[in-house]
């Protein structure tokens, strides 16, 4: 009962918003915006700029809220404009260019279990270049697959899944480098 | 392995998944700024319709009748001049000839005349065309002296007039050809230059005749104009 009376005032408070009523607006956003920051800087080193791209997209969630079929979820349906806004800041800032080179290992990483913290996850992901850094988030923390990345970025499936494999290798090195350094004052 | 994520991923997406970064405390002003100035236009759109359809009428009114207003004005100068005899004509003369009235062109033209002169004796049988051809640059030089005579034979614009003229300017000419004698390339060279003349001469009587035309048009629209507005204020003052 509980979940279907939230589900009912999200609803509301949707419709409220598709009709501008600013406060409505600003509920979704006092809702939502902590953890869409939060997506934003995975994709973008600079706090402020992942900022003003999460308000650029909230705009768009505001422009495009009609458009919502409340058939997903409504945070899901959030989390992909920020996503995107996200990728084509990053792409609009500084032109990536993903080689195209189809060497991959089929390799993850060593199934290391480790106690890191988020800020030395974010730290770990920031050590990537853009390119890289934009894969190894749309695949491994949203989860999207590397078909659909390839139609997003427009590049080849292969490209998309050398370049998480780069990633992820530069990732090894680095998490080898703080074990290593964690040893050492341990 | 494969390219699934494995448990250090499972662990980055878990944890990131959790965290939660507040925004800075004017970030919601920013937005909402935003999203006035985006809700604004939609709101003014069928008023700015009207407006630049309004501004777009006015435009095109204007236009109208600031054109009709030059029509009227041009023709009634040139239809003064048409009507007065001799005086007048020299606005008929272009401009810029007046402007080249020096001796030497005075005295070339002249020598022009005269060529003409000897070509017509010679050649008494020679084709219209060329007579007039080389008779009107005797006109051009006719309009430095005797400008009602030249715009007579430019108004009527016969043949037999111009093949008359040359008979009757023939002493002076001569007598300036005998006075200032050996320059005959200048000679070809005004001649060439006067030659253009003619045809701008003719084309401004053709025009003259359309624009009095339009001009009578204008007229009797006006005319009638008026006498409807005076009937109007008659009636109205009745």
């Amino acid at each position: 009962m509980k979940v279907i009376n939230l589900h009912q005032e999200e609803q509301e408070i949707i419709e409220l918003a598709v009709a501008n009523n600013r406060h409505a607006q600003q509920k979704i956003y006092t809702k939502f915006s902590p953890k869409m920051l939060s997506i934003c800087r995975q994709y973008i080193k600079d706090i402020q700029q992942a900022e003003d791209v999460m308000i650029t997209a909230f705009m768009k969630v505001f422009m495009n809220l009609k458009n919502f079929e409340h058939k997903g979820s409504f945070e899901g349906w959030i989390r992909r404009i920020m996503v995107n806004e996200s990728i084509s800041f990053i792409r609009a800032q500084k032109k990536v260019s993903f080689l195209e080179d189809e060497f991959y290992k089929e390799d993850g990483f060593n199934n290391i279990e480790s106690d890191f913290s988020v800020d030395d996850i974010q730290f770990l992901i920031d050590g990537l270049p853009d390119g890289y850094r934009m894969i190894f988030n749309l695949y491994a923390i949203e989860g999207y697959k590397h078909k659909e990345i390839a139609t997003m970025l427009g590049i080849n499936e292969g490209t998309s899944k050398s370049q998480l494999s780069h990633a992820r290798s530069i990732l090894q090195q680095q998490i080898n480098k703080l074990k290593n350094y964690d040893n050492g004052t341990e | 392995m494969t390219m699934e994520p494995n448990n250090i991923e499972n662990q980055f997406r878990n944890q990131l998944n959790e965290r939660e970064i507040k925004p800075s405390e004017n970030a919601w002003d920013r937005l909402d700024a935003m999203l006035t100035v985006a809700e604004k236009p939609k709101r003014s759109y069928g008023w700015l319709y009207i407006a630049a359809s309004f501004l777009g009428f006015l435009l095109v009114a204007t236009v109208f009748f600031s054109q009709t207003e030059e029509v009227i004005d041009v023709p009634r100068k040139e239809m003064v001049h048409e009507n007065t005899p001799g005086e007048k004509e020299n606005t008929v003369v272009p401009s810029a000839k007046e402007q080249q009235k020096t001796d030497a062109d005075v005295v070339s033209q002249k020598g022009t005349a005269v060529a003409v002169e000897q070509k017509q004796s010679k050649h008494n049988t020679s084709s219209i065309k060329t007579v007039t051809k080389e008779a009107l640059p005797v006109i051009a030089s006719e309009n430095n002296q005797n400008q009602i005579a030249a715009h007579s034979i430019i108004n009527q614009a016969t043949e037999q007039k111009v093949a008359q003229k040359p008979a009757y300017i023939n002493v002076d000419e001569l007598l300036a050809s005998v006075d200032k004698p050996g320059k005959p390339g200048k000679i070809f060279n005004q001649k060439s230059g006067v030659k253009v003349n003619p045809n701008t001469l003719l084309s401004r009587v053709d025009g003259e005749l359309e624009l009095t035309f339009r001009e009578k048009v204008l007229n009797t629209v006006n005319k009638n104009y008026n006498t409807v507005k005076v009937v109007l204020s008659n009636r109205n003052n009745q």
